[in-house]
């Protein structure tokens, strides 16, 4: 038998962790090999000074230490979120930052929707129909001029506004020069 | 594989305990999960003095060992509710004990960055618990070698030699297999019983000299 083994079968013998039969087969062994003796002996040794642990004093039990301890993690633990991690908390923070955000947004919103007055109706700007025999300074650097009417002729602002939109469809540039009482409009032809 | 030496299979505190002791220990844990302060404060009294030592054996030092004892049975409590009667209470409580003073312990080896003399707070701690004289100094001495194990062999020792848990309960309380609790505990017992042998010889030749 190899010593390791019989070492480890010798710390079984001793702490009685052998059964019946094993206990016999290391008691004839020994008597067949009589220097297993002083090894039992020295396995018995180490085994006895650790057993000397299991007399260790009794140590004073702090009860009311543990049931303050319970009690307070009572109180502690109703709030689950208490569990919850310091990522948790502030993602949970960033939720509600954000859903107040949006509340205050979409009242300001609704408020405004509710709030402005009804828009009167525009009144014509004061167009004029355009001399071209008197273009300005900055109108003569231009190819042509289109005159698009005047509100004094009864043309609504919504019609010379129409009638803008089809100018710009055809005009490179398209400028309106403001004066007195009269815009003329004027257009670089593409 | 079959053992050559068939072990005796349980000899741990579950089987040394009787079976009226165990259906004493059922009855009160069955009345703290109904909320009994007092039937739970009797369970803490069986207990502590094994709660104590398991976690001082890991950690050598008697203010934290109470600290992590404490702190056990406050899990305990916790957890009582989601506890299933059947299992055995005496393991279980190993190894919230043993999982606790371990982290405990490595948080304080970060936080030290040179260890306290483990020698030193033995034999100080042995000083507050002594009864004995003579008893005192054989437990020191016994410490001090168990301290100077690596933790791998010593928790399985402790708890197998001194704790008197099986070498199954140690596997199920360490989380380890069958196996490797063995070779640790053959190495353990090897590793004592040389230093052990080698102290009482410069005892020895110290006292005669």
């Amino acid at each position: 038998m190899r010593r390791s083994r019989l070492e480890s079968l010798l710390h079984d013998y001793v702490a009685g962790d052998l059964d019946g039969d094993a206990r016999r087969e290391i008691e004839l062994h020994m008597e067949r090999e009589p220097s297993t003796r002083a090894l039992l002996d020295e396995v018995r040794a180490a085994h006895d000074a650790l057993q000397t642990l299991r007399e260790r004093a009794e140590p004073p039990v702090p009860l009311p230490h543990i049931q303050a301890a319970i009690a307070a993690h009572r109180f502690d633990s109703k709030p689950v979120l208490h569990l919850r991690s310091e990522g948790t908390r502030f993602y949970r923070r960033l939720a509600m930052a954000a859903t107040l955000l949006f509340a205050v947004t979409a009242g300001l919103f609704t408020y405004n929707r509710l709030s402005r007055p009804e828009s009167p109706p525009r009144p014509a700007p004061p167009l004029t129909v355009f001399d071209p025999d008197r273009p300005s300074a900055e109108d003569r650097g231009l190819e042509r001029f289109v005159e698009i009417g005047s509100s004094r002729d009864g043309i609504t602002a919504e019609e010379l506004i129409r009638r803008l939109e089809e100018l710009k469809k055809d005009a490179r540039e398209l400028r309106v020069t403001p004066g007195y009482n009269v815009v003329p409009i004027a257009i670089e032809s593409r | 594989m079959a053992r050559p030496f068939p072990l005796r299979l349980f000899a741990g505190p579950a089987e040394q305990r009787t079976a009226q002791e165990r259906t004493e220990e059922i009855d009160l844990l069955r009345r703290s999960q109904a909320g009994d302060q007092d039937a739970f404060g009797r369970i803490v009294e069986k207990h502590w003095k094994r709660a104590f030592w398991t976690a001082y054996d890991v950690l050598y030092d008697h203010d934290h060992a109470q600290d992590v004892a404490q702190e056990a049975f406050v899990k305990v409590h916790r957890a009582l509710q989601s506890y299933d009667l059947g299992r055995d209470f005496a393991s279980w409580l190993y190894r919230i004990v043993l999982n606790l003073a371990i982290d405990h312990k490595r948080r304080r080896d970060r936080d030290r960055s040179i260890p306290t003399d483990k020698v030193e707070e033995v034999m100080d701690a042995r000083k507050v618990m002594a009864e004995d004289e003579e008893k005192a100094a054989t437990i020191e001495r016994v410490e001090v070698i168990l301290a100077g194990l690596p933790e791998k062999y010593r928790i399985p020792l402790t708890l197998k030699d001194i704790d008197g848990l099986s070498v199954e309960e140690v596997a199920e309380v360490l989380d380890v297999s069958y196996s490797t609790i063995r070779w640790r505990l053959h190495k353990a017992r090897a590793l004592f019983r040389e230093r052990w042998r080698r102290l009482l010889q410069r005892e020895e030749r110290n006292d005669n000299p």
